[in-house]
């Protein structure tokens, strides 16, 4: 095992680390740790899942029967806060959380290049996500569109508090983004340890940086359209409202920007996650397929050992990431809605290209799997998870195109599949999968089975439902539904109900963890774990994350060593 | 009788991870300024919009005043040089050459920011008025956060330089700011050219 600092004793380390500071109180608050950053970002994120997730329940309860009065007339308002928030408060934060916490490991590096600037991100983001609550909760409601993304008639609400805090919310965190994604790149760019190169990082940090660099470029945009809009309603203008010509295209090229390509941005981190527990399961890189060459030809071909390398499989998963990073900005840049306005290739063609882009790496992880002897972990079940809900997806589109349904609830049945339910299935597996990183120990299994099955399930009946509600003819934000549509959405609040009770046992496994975490000791590290270099770093790490770093010769350095390890044992062996 | 042990020379890892970090304040203001920039461009892209939605443009009652817009523009041109010459005169030692640039470029800062001022009291409508005077109070707020950035940076910068964490072998921080110049003085050009050369 060769090391580049210390030798390490058996058991993995030269000496046991000191337990990680107490992440409360003023540790917290004072903290540039991007590990307690990280958790900070993920805990809140978990608790403002379960928020929004009760008012899209609450939303779904008002459908179920005529004249229900749940929500009473505040539909809007849940409107916004459910498929708003979902977005802004959940998917976005917990994966830069799970980066914040994660990168500067998995690339050999002590620290963020800025702290301080991810400290600030981190606190900007969480005071944004309070303004966009209060926004919601004070009275009169928010005058503003049903999920932030459509103009308003003029008459329609107007100015207040609540649309002030909205958009207010709204700069704020766009500006967190902003600075997490500088920062994030910077340290993947200029932080990582000697060895390290581009094309050896793990493909979560890939996923990290790709996203990194599409959101450096999309949310200053959307960042330039909410300042308009703030400037002209804050100082009592209508200028931005539906009857203003040229609204429309400021709406939906700027403030739609959180539903495309900010979505989409975010599933980029959540494949590369997935790659890298794929990779763990097998205990080695993703490994490209060998082309399909018929018997005859093959045996005149001289043999083709790169195609079949790890390295070419890392390299072919980097180039997805980075191409449907690509393919998300391209769908956003032609919104189908403004098709008459600006002249270029419809977003389907991005979009399709994006799901392609996505295909490669499910074809990736299956060559994996077959060619290696897996290790099955209840990560691995979440990113199976997460691949049936894509293909339902998928298959739900490609019925669309057949049967020409177009602008229902299908659409929201769509967007709860690919944009919310694959990214939430790989959050949730990703906390399953570096749990013993994150907090010291790992997360209960039997609480994981479940809410590894409540998500699923949620997952699949909330799009189903609402594609059933689709093409029952049920607009989209219907406020009533009758027959088919009204099965739909019944079908659409169990789902509701099963992705709350699963988010409500991954917070607590995740709280349970958490306070695990500030009263054991940490465990040192254990490199038969993973083959990235995070699993180098004791369980939690320690401050300065790395009591000792693996000479990094490959794109899977625990592996390296492991394998040499083995090696030295055998022969070892051999000679007595 | 106490022999003071000698003062041992920083181990290279302590280096390396100094020229990190300098490193990393360059790219990261390269990839912020990137982003002001785009963001300007996306303002650029919302004055498109508005203008093809409303007429008469810009509307009735706005008198566009050419004069100091191009005033700000040939400060900004001066700005980009400055920030050249404060690089070249770090690289190359010469301390008297690096006083001059930089208080010229405070200079240069401060008078756009006047002019901006200027221009936005001439102004003679609100931001709510009319489309128009939405994204021109839009376009003069990023111009004068863009500059007000340059200023921050240069106050930092002298604080480094008395610091001695700049000099001709770690030039990295007066890149830094040279880029923090550029983007300010190229957000000015690219509302120049919304604003006063891009729409008759």
């Amino acid at each position: 095992m060769t090391m580049t600092e210390a030798r390490p004793t058996e058991g993995g380390t030269s000496s046991t680390p000191e337990a990680p500071p107490s992440p409360v109180g003023q540790a917290v608050v004072d903290s540039a740790d991007h590990k307690v950053l990280g958790l900070i970002l993920i805990g809140a994120s978990l608790l403002l899942y379960l928020i929004l997730r009760a008012a899209g329940s609450a939303l779904g309860a008002e459908l179920l029967s005529a004249g229900s009065q749940v929500v009473g007339g505040n539909s809007r308002r849940f409107y916004s806060l459910y498929e708003t928030g979902i977005i802004l408060l959940w998917v976005a934060p917990v994966w830069i959380g799970l980066a914040t916490y994660l990168l500067p490991l998995q690339i050999g590096a002590s620290r963020l290049a800025f702290p301080r600037v991810q400290a600030l991100a981190v606190w900007t983001h969480l005071a944004g996500a309070g303004l966009f609550l209060a926004g919601h909760l004070i009275d009169p409601p928010p005058g503003i569109g049903l999920t932030g993304r459509e103009p308003l008639q003029a008459p329609l609400g107007g100015i207040n508090d609540g649309t002030n805090l909205i958009l207010a919310s709204f700069l704020l965190l766009g500006l967190a983004t902003l600075l997490s994604a500088g920062n994030l790149l910077t340290t993947a760019l200029i932080m990582r340890a000697d060895g390290m190169s581009l094309g050896r990082m793990p493909l979560f940090s890939w996923g990290v940086v790709a996203a990194a660099a599409g959101s450096l470029l999309a949310t200053p945009v959307f960042l330039a359209c909410a300042l308009v809009l703030y400037l002209d309603l804050h100082f009592g203008g209508t200028n931005l409202f539906a009857d203003s010509r040229g609204a429309d295209l400021v709406w939906q090229k700027g403030l739609w920007l959180y539903g495309r390509p900010e979505a989409l941005l975010l599933l980029v981190p959540a494949l590369g996650a997935a790659c890298d527990i794929v990779a763990t399961a097998v205990r080695k890189p993703l490994a490209a397929p060998p082309p399909p060459v018929p018997q005859g030809l093959k045996a005149k071909l001289p043999p083709l050992p790169g195609l079949v390398t790890p390295l070419a499989g890392h390299v072919l998963a980097a180039g997805a990431l980075f191409a449907a990073v690509t393919f998300a900005l391209l769908a956003w840049v032609q919104d189908r809605q403004t098709i008459d306005a600006v002249i270029l290739p419809t977003a389907t063609v991005p979009t399709a290209l994006f799901a392609v882009a996505a295909g490669v790496l499910v074809l990736l992880w299956l060559a994996t799997l077959r060619e290696g002897s897996v290790r099955p972990t209840l990560a691995l079940s979440f990113v199976a998870a997460a691949i049936v809900v894509g293909a339902a997806a998928a298959l739900n589109a490609l019925i669309a195109g057949l049967t020409g349904v177009e602008g229902t609830e299908l659409g929201q049945g769509m967007v709860e599949l690919i944009t919310i339910g694959v990214p939430t299935l790989l959050a949730f597996g990703a906390l399953h999968h570096w749990a013993k990183k994150l907090f010291g120990v790992g997360l209960s299994g039997p609480a994981g089975g479940l809410a590894l099955l409540a998500s699923l399930g949620g997952t699949l009946a909330i799009g189903i439902g609402q594609s059933i509600a689709g093409y029952g003819g049920a607009e989209v934000h219907a406020k009533e539904a009758q027959g088919d549509a009204r099965v739909g959405f019944a079908i659409a609040e169990v789902g509701h109900v099963l992705l709350l009770l699963a988010g409500l046992v991954i917070a607590l496994d995740v709280a349970r963890a958490m306070a695990a975490r500030r009263r054991n000791r940490a465990a040192p590290a254990d490199i038969t774990d993973g083959v990235t270099l995070e699993w180098a770093a004791p369980s939690p790490p320690p401050p300065e994350n790395f009591t000792e770093l693996p000479d990094v010769r490959s794109e899977a350095p625990l592996a390296d060593l492991s394998g040499a390890e083995s090696t030295t044992t055998t022969s070892a062996g051999k000679k007595g | 009788m106490t022999v003071a042990a000698p003062l041992a020379l920083p181990p290279a890892a302590q280096v390396l991870e100094r020229t990190r970090s300098r490193n990393a304040v360059v790219v990261a203001t390269a990839l912020y300024g990137l982003a002001a920039l785009v963001l300007t461009a996306a303002l650029i892209g919302t004055y498109t919009a508005f203008r093809s939605g409303v007429s008469p443009w810009p509307p009735a009652g706005v008198r566009k005043e050419n004069y100091f817009g191009t005033l700000l523009l040939a400060a900004a041109a001066m700005l980009m040089v400055t920030a050249e010459w404060i690089v070249w005169s770090v690289v190359h030692a010469v301390r008297r050459q690096t006083a001059q640039a930089a208080g010229l470029a405070a200079f240069l800062l401060l008078a756009m920011l006047n002019g901006l001022l200027f221009t936005v009291d001439e102004a003679g409508f609100g931001a709510a008025t009319h489309p128009y005077g939405t994204i021109f109070y839009a376009f003069m707020l990023v111009a004068a956060l863009t500059q007000l950035a340059g200023l921050a940076a240069l106050v930092v910068a002298l604080a480094r330089t008395a610091g001695r964490q700049i000099s001709p072998t770690e030039p990295q921080l007066a890149r830094a700011l040279s880029i923090v110049l550029h983007i300010a003085a190229l957000t000015w050009v690219m509302v120049w050219g919304a604003l006063y050369a891009g729409s008759r």
